[in-house]
C-alpha cells in the first residue's frame, strides 16, 4: 500500500468532447427534472447535481464499464456519468414500469448494476460499506475492477465511513472514496459539523493517501480521482479525494435555502464547471463555438426526448406489486 | 471430527460440525463463497463456537476472514461484495450484535433487489447465534428473529437440529436472496444424525418432528427440544403432543401448521423470543385467520418474558418458557 | 466434611470434560495448588489443582471417563472422614433452583382460556370447531352443556352428543372414527334401539301415511339399467336403491319432509341425507348415504351395497351412521305389504316399504295383474301437516311409476 498516486492516461479530444456533453447532458437533465416536479408529474421529492458536474463526469472519465460505483440521494449526475440512459432514468424518476427501476425505486434508487451502478441511496453514507464490500469481491475473486464511492461532506462523518475505510485499509481495498465537499450537508455547514477543517487529513487516521481538488474543474477532478484509480488497480490501495465544490440549488427543491446568502452563490457560479471545461475545449482548439452550440442544441434534444419517452410511458400495473422482492 | 459412523450413510454430529460441514462444502463447491467475521479464522477452534473450525487451514484467509470489530461494515461490505458477484456468508458473533448492522441489512440488502425493479441480486447470508440459558445475560441473550421477519426482502431461517443446520445452511448460501440465519448457542453441542453426502434441507418447509393427535406445538430453536421433551412425559398421560418445527420463518410453511390444527384443534406457539411481538403473534394470526373453524380452543404462546434476560440462573429460568410451562399449558388446553 | 472435586468449566461452550489422568492416587496426600488430575476437552488437555489439601478419599470418576461440568469426580479431606459410598457423578445442568415467580405484567398474552364474556350473561360460548361440527350435524347447541373453559362448549360436547344419537356403536365419547366390534356391540346396541324408539314414539307426534305405487316401470328399468350396470362390472341396482332415490327427488320438492323440530319450531335441512335400515345381527344399523339427491341411481346403488355389506360386519365408522335427515325401510324381503315404521329422531319423517307382489288391481274399468308396491310415510306431525306429507308421498308414488325420471340429474 506504499504506491505514490500515479497519474492516469491522457485524455484525447473525443473523450474531453464526452465530457462537455455529458455536464451538459446532467445539467439539463437536472434542469427537467425540477420542472417536472414543479409541475406535479414527479412525485417524491428530487436533489438537485446542479453546479456539481465536474465531480461525476471527472470521476467516471478515469472508470471503466467494469468498475463499479454507489452513489447518493444527489445521484443523477453519477449515474448518467457512469453511463446510465437519461430516458430509463427520466421514465423512473416519473414512476413509470419502463424507468430502471420498474418504477419500484424512484430517485433515489437508480440502478443499473451491468453498467457498474450500485445504485443510487437514500440512506446518507449507505453506499460507503457497499462500494467497500465490491472492491472486496474483486480482490477476493483476483481480479482489477475498481470500485468509487461518492458521498458528500455529512456522510464522512458517519459511523461507516470509519469502518469501511479501516477495513479498506487493512486490506489494500481497491476502492475510492470521493467525497464531494460541496460545503453543507442539508443546513450543516461543512466547516462547523466537521471536527478538521480539511476533511481529507481524516485519511490520515487510516493510513491511506488524502487528497483535495478543485471540484469546479472537471480535469482536475480526472487527474485526482484518475490517479487514485490508478493505484487502486496497481494494488496500491484505497484513497479519499474530497472534491471541493458547489450546489448552485436547495438540498432538494422546496429547500427554503435560509442557510445561505445570495451573494455566496453567486460567486460559487462564476466558478461555473461547464464554463471552465468549454473555454479550456475553446483554447485547445478542440472545439469551436459553433460545434459547442450544436452540441448544446443535440443533448437538448437528448433530454426532451428522454422526458417524452417517460411521459409517455405507462404506470406499472398494481399487479406487479410483490414481484422482485425476492430472486 | 467426532462424527460416528452409525449406519451407512449417517453419522452423528454436533450442530457446530454440521454447519462446518455445510461451510466446507460449499466453499469446496462454489469459488465465490467466503466467510468473513469476527474471529471466525485466527480464533482456536474455528470461532468462540467452532463452526469455522479448520476452514481457515483450508481455504486461507481471502476467503475466511477476519474482521475488526465493525459490525455495520461487516454487513455493509457483505452487501456490496454480493452485489459485485461474491457469495459472501457474514458472521455475527452474537444476534445481539446484529443490531448495529441493522442499516445495510433493512435498507440495502432487503430492499436492493426490489428497488431496482428486480435487476440486482444480494445473495448474502448473514449468520448469528441467539439465545439464552447460559447467563450470558441481557446482551448477549436475545432471539431477534422477529425483527427480521418483520423486513420484506429477507429470508430467516431457525434450525433446531444438526441435519437441518446443515441443510439449511447449504440452501442459504445457495439461495440468490440476503438470508439470515438464525443459530442458537445452547444447540451447537448437541448432536443429531446428520446423512452423509449431500444433504440439503429447502427453505421454507417445516417438519413434524412429532406426530400427535390433541396438541400442534410449534416451536423455534430450542423450544423444538423441550416440546419434544413434554410430548415424552405427556405422553404418559394419554395426551399427545404433535410438534412441528417451522424451521424456515419466512418464507413460511403455514399449510403444515394449519393442516395439523385442523387434526388437532388446538395450537401452542413457542420460542424464546420476547412474547410481545414474536413470531408466535404471526403465527398464531395467521392460523386464526387461515383456520378459525378448526380451533376448539384459542391459541396460547408461551414465550420469554418481556423483560431483558437476567443474569441469575433462577432468573434466567423464570424468563424463559420451559418443559413445564409447555405441559401445563398442553394439560390446559385439554381439560 | 470432605471436600469435592469438581470437573471444572474451561471453556465458554465445554459442557463435559473427560478425566485422562489421575496424578494423584486414592489414599495419597494432597496440598492445595498440587497438580492433582489432567481433563480432557474438546480443545486441550489440561492439569488441575487440588482445590484443598488433605487426602484423596475417593476418585469418583476413574480415568478415561467422561463426566459433565461441574460434577464430583473426587473427594478430598481427612482418612475417616465419611463420604457417601459411590456418589455417581452429577447431573450436567447447573443447579436448577425453583424459577421465581414471575408477576403477571411481563407475560402479555394467554391468560389462560380467559373469556372476555362474564359468565352468566346468556351468551352460548362455542368453539369454532364445535360450531361446525354442529351445523353440519344439525345438532342444537343450546340443547348442549358445554366442558371446556368458562362452560364453553368444544368439539367433545358436540361429539358426545352425535355418539349418543348414533346407533351401533359401543363408546359414546370416543372421537376417532374406529370400526364397530361385534362382540361388545350387541347388548349395548339393544339398550340403544330401545331407548331411542321408545323416545320417538314418546316425544313426536307421528302417524303414518299408506299408498300403492305400480312398479311394472320400475322392474322393467332395474332389469335394463340393471343389465347395463352389469356390463360395466357393476350390479343390478335393488328396488331400495330405487326408492332412496326417489325419496330422495321428492325431499327436494317437498323441503318440508326433509326437516326437524326444535325449540325454535321445525327447522329445514339444508342438506338430503337419506338413511337406510339394515338389519344386522341382533339389531339395526342405518348408514347415511350423503346428499342422496345429488347422486345418480348408479352411485347410490354403489354406496348402499357398500355400506349394507360394511354394516353387517360391523365395519362402519361412526361417521357413516351420523347426519342423517330422513330414513328409508325396506321389509319388502319378508313379504310384509305394509307396515307403520317409528320415526327415526330427529328426522321428521321415514319411507317404509313392503314387498313388490303380483295381485289383482284395476286398470281403468278391467282387471289386471299388476306387480304393486305399499309405501308408508310416517311423519311427525308437529313438523309438517297431513296434507304436505301427502303430497310427499303422492310424488314419490309418481316418481317410482315413472321411473326415467329416477336418472334425471
Amino acid at each position: 500500500m506504499s504506491a505514490a498516486v500515479t497519474s492516469p492516461p491522457e485524455l484525447s479530444s473525443a473523450q474531453l468532447v464526452d465530457m462537455l456533453r455529458m455536464m451538459l447532458r446532467i445539467r439539463q437533465f437536472e434542469q427537467r427534472a425540477i420542472e417536472l416536479y414543479r409541475d406535479g408529474v414527479m412525485r417524491g421529492t428530487t436533489h438537485p447535481y446542479i453546479g456539481m458536474e465536474a465531480v461525476a463526469v471527472g470521476a467516471c472519465a478515469a472508470l471503466r464499464r467494469a468498475d463499479r460505483i454507489t452513489s447518493t440521494h444527489r445521484g443523477h449526475g453519477h449515474c448518467l456519468a457512469k453511463g446510465g440512459d437519461p430516458r430509463l432514468m427520466m421514465a423512473e424518476l416519473l414512476g413509470r414500469a419502463a424507468g430502471y427501476c420498474k418504477g419500484k425505486g424512484g430517485s433515489m434508487h437508480i440502478a443499473d448494476v451491468e453498467a457498474g451502478i450500485l445504485g443510487a441511496n437514500g440512506i446518507v453514507g449507505g453506499g460507503m460499506g457497499l462500494a467497500t464490500g465490491a472492491a472486496l469481491a474483486t480482490k477476493v475473486a483476483g481480479r482489477d475492477e475498481v470500485a468509487v464511492c461518492f458521498f458528500g461532506d455529512g456522510a464522512l462523518n458517519q459511523g461507516i465511513f470509519h469502518e469501511a475505510a479501516n477495513m479498506a485499509a487493512i486490506w489494500g481495498l481497491p476502492v475510492v472514496y470521493v467525497c464531494e465537499n460541496n460545503q453543507y450537508a442539508m443546513s450543516a455547514r461543512a466547516d462547523r459539523f466537521t471536527s478538521v477543517p480539511d476533511p481529507a487529513v481524516r485519511a490520515g487516521s487510516y493510513g491511506f493517501p488524502g487528497l483535495s481538488c478543485d471540484g469546479m474543474d472537471a480535469l482536475a477532478v480526472y487527474k485526482t480521482v484518475g490517479g487514485a484509480v490508478a493505484r487502486a488497480r496497481a494494488g496500491g490501495g484505497p484513497s479519499l479525494v474530497v472534491c471541493v465544490t458547489y450546489r448552485y440549488l436547495g438540498h432538494h427543491v422546496g429547500d427554503p435555502l435560509n442557510y445561505r446568502d445570495k451573494a455566496e452563490v453567486e460567486a460559487w457560479r462564476t466558478k461555473d464547471p461547464i464554463e471552465r471545461l468549454r473555454a479550456a475545449l475553446l483554447e485547445r482548439r478542440v472545439l469551436t463555438a459553433a460545434d459547442a452550440d450544436v452540441m448544446r442544441a443535440e443533448v437538448e434534444r437528448e433530454i426532451d426526448d428522454a422526458v417524452a419517452f417517460a411521459k409517455a410511458s405507462p404506470e406499472p400495473d398494481p399487479a406487479t406489486l410483490a414481484e422482485d422482492v425476492y430472486a | 471430527m467426532s462424527a460416528v459412523e452409525t449406519h451407512a450413510g449417517t453419522r452423528v454430529l454436533t450442530y457446530a460440525e454440521a454447519l462446518n460441514e455445510a461451510l466446507r462444502e460449499e466453499m469446496r463447491r462454489d469459488a465465490r463463497v467466503f466467510v468473513m467475521g469476527e474471529d471466525v479464522a485466527v480464533w482456536g477452534g474455528g470461532g468462540v463456537f467452532g463452526v469455522t473450525k479448520g476452514l481457515v487451514e483450508e481455504f486461507g484467509t481471502e476467503r475466511v476472514r477476519d474482521t475488526p470489530i465493525s459490525e455495520e461494515g461487516i454487513a455493509a461490505l457483505a452487501v456490496g461484495a454480493a452485489m459485485a458477484g461474491a457469495r459472501p456468508v457474514a458472521e455475527f458473533m452474537y444476534a445481539d450484535f446484529m443490531t448495529l448492522a441493522m442499516e445495510p441489512i433493512v435498507n440495502q440488502a432487503a430492499k436492493i433487489r426490489y428497488m431496482f425493479g428486480g435487476k440486482a441480486r444480494v445473495p448474502v447470508v448473514f449468520r448469528a447465534q441467539e439465545g439464552a440459558g447460559r447467563g450470558n445475560a441481557a446482551q448477549h441473550s436475545q432471539s431477534l428473529e422477529a425483527w427480521f421477519c418483520h423486513i420484506p426482502g429477507l429470508k430467516v431461517v431457525t434450525p433446531s437440529t444438526p441435519a437441518d443446520a446443515k441443510g439449511l445452511l447449504i440452501s442459504a448460501i445457495r439461495d440468490d436472496n440476503p438470508v439470515v440465519f438464525l443459530e442458537h448457542k445452547m444447540l451447537y453441542n448437541t448432536k443429531g444424525p446428520v446423512p452423509a453426502g449431500e444433504h440439503t434441507v429447502p427453505l421454507g418447509v417445516a417438519e413434524r418432528k412429532r406426530e400427535g393427535r390433541h396438541v400442534t406445538v410449534v416451536g423455534v430453536h430450542t423450544m423444538v427440544h423441550k416440546a419434544l421433551q413434554a410430548a415424552e412425559q405427556l405422553a404418559g398421560e394419554g395426551i399427545e403432543l404433535e410438534v412441528i418445527d417451522p424451521r424456515t420463518l419466512v418464507p413460511f410453511d403455514l399449510e403444515t401448521i394449519v393442516a395439523s390444527v385442523r387434526k388437532t384443534g388446538r395450537l401452542i406457539v413457542t420460542h424464546e423470543a420476547y412474547e410481545r411481538c414474536g413470531i408466535g403473534a404471526e403465527i398464531v394470526a395467521q392460523v386464526v385467520a387461515q383456520a378459525f373453524d378448526a380451533l376448539d380452543a384459542p391459541p396460547v404462546r408461551l414465550c420469554a418474558a418481556n423483560v431483558p434476560i437476567p443474569y441469575a440462573a433462577s432468573l434466567e429460568m423464570a424468563a424463559l418458557p420451559q418443559v413445564d410451562g409447555l405441559v401445563a399449558a398442553a394439560r390446559g388446553l385439554m381439560a | 466434611m470432605a471436600t469435592e472435586v469438581v470437573l471444572p468449566k474451561l471453556g465458554l461452550t465445554q459442557e463435559e470434560g473427560t478425566v485422562v489422568r489421575w496424578i494423584k492416587s486414592e489414599g495419597s496426600r494432597v496440598a492445595k495448588g498440587e497438580p492433582l488430575f489432567e481433563v480432557m476437552t474438546d480443545k486441550a488437555t489440561i492439569e488441575v489443582e487440588a482445590p484443598a489439601s488433605g487426602v484423596l478419599l475417593r476418585i469418583l470418576v476413574p480415568e478415561g471417563t467422561t463426566a459433565p461440568v461441574a460434577a464430583p469426580i473426587a473427594l478430598i479431606g481427612e482418612p475417616g472422614e465419611r463420604v457417601a459410598a459411590g456418589a455417581p457423578p452429577a447431573t450436567a445442568a447447573p443447579v436448577a433452583p425453583r424459577a421465581a415467580q414471575p408477576s403477571a405484567s411481563v407475560f402479555g398474552s394467554n391468560a389462560a382460556a380467559g373469556s372476555t364474556v362474564a359468565p352468566g350473561d346468556g351468551r352460548v360460548r362455542v368453539s369454532p370447531r364445535a360450531r361446525v361440527l354442529a351445523a353440519s350435524h344439525g345438532v342444537d347447541l343450546r340443547a348442549l352443556r358445554g366442558s371446556g373453559p368458562d362452560g364453553r362448549i368444544i368439539e367433545r360436547d358436540v361429539q358426545r352428543a352425535l355418539d349418543a344419537g348414533a346407533r351401533g356403536t359401543g363408546t359414546a365419547a370416543a372421537v376417532p372414527a374406529v370400526p364397530v366390534v361385534p362382540a361388545a356391540v350387541s347388548a349395548r346396541m339393544r339398550a340403544v334401539i330401545a331407548r331411542r324408539m321408545t323416545e320417538s314414539l314418546q316425544s313426536t307426534a307421528q302417524l303414518t301415511l299408506t299408498t300403492e305405487a305400480d312398479m311394472a316401470e320400475a322392474s322393467k328399468l332395474r332389469e335394463e339399467a340393471g343389465a347395463e350396470l352389469e356390463r360395466r362390472g357393476g350390479a343390478r341396482p335393488t328396488f331400495t336403491d330405487l326408492i332412496v332415490r326417489a325419496a330422495a327427488i321428492a325431499l327436494r320438492d317437498h323441503p318440508r319432509l326433509n326437516a326437524r323440530w326444535t325449540d325454535g319450531g321445525a327447522r329445514l335441512l339444508p342438506e338430503i341425507h337419506v338413511g337406510v335400515a339394515v338389519a344386522v345381527d341382533e339389531g339395526l344399523v342405518v348408514p347415511v348415504i350423503r346428499r342422496a339427491d345429488r347422486a345418480s341411481l348408479a352411485e347410490i346403488s354403489a354406496a348402499l351395497r357398500d355400506l349394507s355389506e360394511r354394516a353387517r360386519t360391523f365395519r362402519l365408522a361412526p361417521a357413516e351412521m351420523e347426519g342423517g335427515t330422513f330414513t328409508v325401510t325396506n321389509l319388502g324381503m319378508y313379504d310384509i305389504d305394509a307396515f307403520t315404521p317409528i320415526l327415526n329422531p330427529p328426522e321428521a319423517a321415514i319411507l317404509g316399504a313392503g314387498r313388490v307382489h303380483r295381485r289383482p288391481v284395476a286398470v281403468g274399468d278391467r282387471v289386471a295383474v299388476r306387480p304393486v308396491m305399499v309405501l308408508s310415510l310416517t311423519f311427525d306431525h308437529r313438523v309438517v301437516d297431513g296434507a304436505p306429507a301427502a303430497q310427499f308421498l303422492q310424488r314419490v308414488k309418481h316418481v317410482l311409476e315413472h321411473p326415467y325420471l329416477l336418472l334425471l340429474p
